[in-house]
């Protein structure tokens, strides 16, 4: 017999688990972009240093603290086609040194020529940074050394080389909340997709025509039912066509019909269309689980490649959407 | 199902990242022995480590001369 259909907006089937995900990426954003604001500055000089006559700066009072650490960014100015190898020391209230870094720092120019077209280049390598923690207090003295200074063939060079030296304190590392930015971000947008392929595939059916249709035992009160159809049409193809689609239940009596208009998108070359697809997507609450026909006509036909019909059974949706409930009794 | 796994995964990443990035655990470690989780910033690596009260050079680190850093007195 027939049923009177209803539909109205249900959210009992929402899947919250990539709303989680989306709140955690958010949460890494928030992370991201506070850290921009952590650290103030405590130094930022420019300094010489050469191999005998290293460059100092201090001393700066370090405690332990909770979050950040104290960064010493060092960029070593170096002139053209020139090797610079240069140390950053810490030392402590005695002079003694708690912690060194080291940086192979260079600078090479060259000229370049291709295809008729020619030009200069200019590579560079001498950023150095140091982040470091305390775990008592310190008073610290900052050393600048160079080690070896020589030009691009070995040469040795005995010139003094300027430093740009910037001391911030508690900064946090960057490079942890970028990855986790990316990798969050990434999980989210893949947890939201998958939302769209929930449930079991209970038809997919496809066919190089317009007409499609087959049976399956979906349903229940619990069970939100989603059909899906895609189209594949040629370049005839109009702007929408109307899939008509028809419901029965296990003695196939026509439960439920109802025609839907889906735009197409069109692809085109040059201005001319060359193909297109549609596609309709419609959550269906069926009661009783049973034995149920699914049947689709495209109309019109003539632009038609190709028709799949798929019903998922047990699907799971990210927001409200519009179901239609049949109930038979 | 997929969703549980990607937002508890998502969480995990969430986590850590935050928590590593804001208690800088890949900063350098002062007076420490063990260094195992630095991240060298700029290809800024260690030259030596701290070894029973005191900073030892690495062994490569003698080709460039004893440290001479900072300070009235020390060095020249």
């Amino acid at each position: 017999m027939s049923v009177q259909p209803q539909t109205r907006r249900m959210g009992r089937f929402i899947d919250l688990w990539p709303h989680i995900s989306v709140l955690s990426a958010s949460v890494m954003l928030t992370a991201l972009i506070a850290s921009a604001f952590f650290g103030n500055t405590l130094i930022s000089t420019t300094v010489q240093a050469d191999e005998e006559e290293p460059a100092t700066l201090g001393p700066i009072q370090l405690q332990q603290q909770p979050v950040g650490a104290l960064r010493v960014d060092v960029l070593a100015v170096i002139p053209e086609n020139q090797w610079v190898t240069y140390e950053i020391q810490i030392l402590d209230r005695n002079n003694q040194p708690i912690a060194t870094g080291i940086k192979q720092a260079w600078r090479e120019t060259g000229t370049w020529s291709e295809e008729g077209e020619s030009g200069t280049w200019d590579e560079s390598d001498a950023q150095s940074s140091l982040d470091m923690r305390a775990r008592q207090e310190e008073l610290v003295t900052i050393s600048i050394q160079v080690l070896d200074h020589t030009d691009t063939s070995g040469q040795a060079i005995d010139q003094p080389v300027p430093f740009e030296v910037t001391v911030h304190n508690g900064v946090v590392d960057g490079r942890y909340l970028w990855a986790g930015f990316l990798g969050s971000t990434i999980l989210a947008m893949i947890s939201r997709m998958a939302v769209s392929a929930s449930g079991t595939v209970a038809i997919r059916k496809t066919i190089f025509d317009s007409d499609v249709g087959d049976r399956a035992v979906v349903g229940g009160s619990d069970r939100l039912v989603q059909v899906n159809v895609n189209i594949n049409s040629d370049e005839t193809s109009p702007k929408s066509l109307d899939v008509h689609l028809w419901i029965k239940d296990r003695s196939g009596e026509q439960l439920y019909e109802h025609s839907f208009p889906v735009q197409l998108s069109l692809t085109k070359e040059d201005g001319k269309v060359e193909s297109a697809t549609g596609n309709l997507n419609v959550f269906f609450l069926l009661e009783p689980r049973s034995s149920y026909g699914f049947y689709v006509e495209v109309m019109p036909d003539g632009p038609v490649d190709q028709t799949e019909l798929s019903v998922r059974d047990g699907a799971k949706t990210l927001g409200i959407p519009k179901v239609i409930h049949l109930k038979s009794i | 199902m997929l969703t549980p796994f990607l937002a508890i995964a998502t969480l995990v990443i969430t986590g850590v990242t935050i928590t590593a990035g804001y208690t800088q655990t890949s900063a350098l470690q002062l007076r420490e022995e063990r260094q195992s989780l630095y991240w060298p910033r700029y290809g800024t690596t260690l030259s030596g480590r701290y070894y029973g009260n005191s900073w030892q050079p690495l062994p490569t680190r003698s080709a460039y001369g004893e440290f001479r850093g900072g300070g009235p007195g020390a060095g020249k």
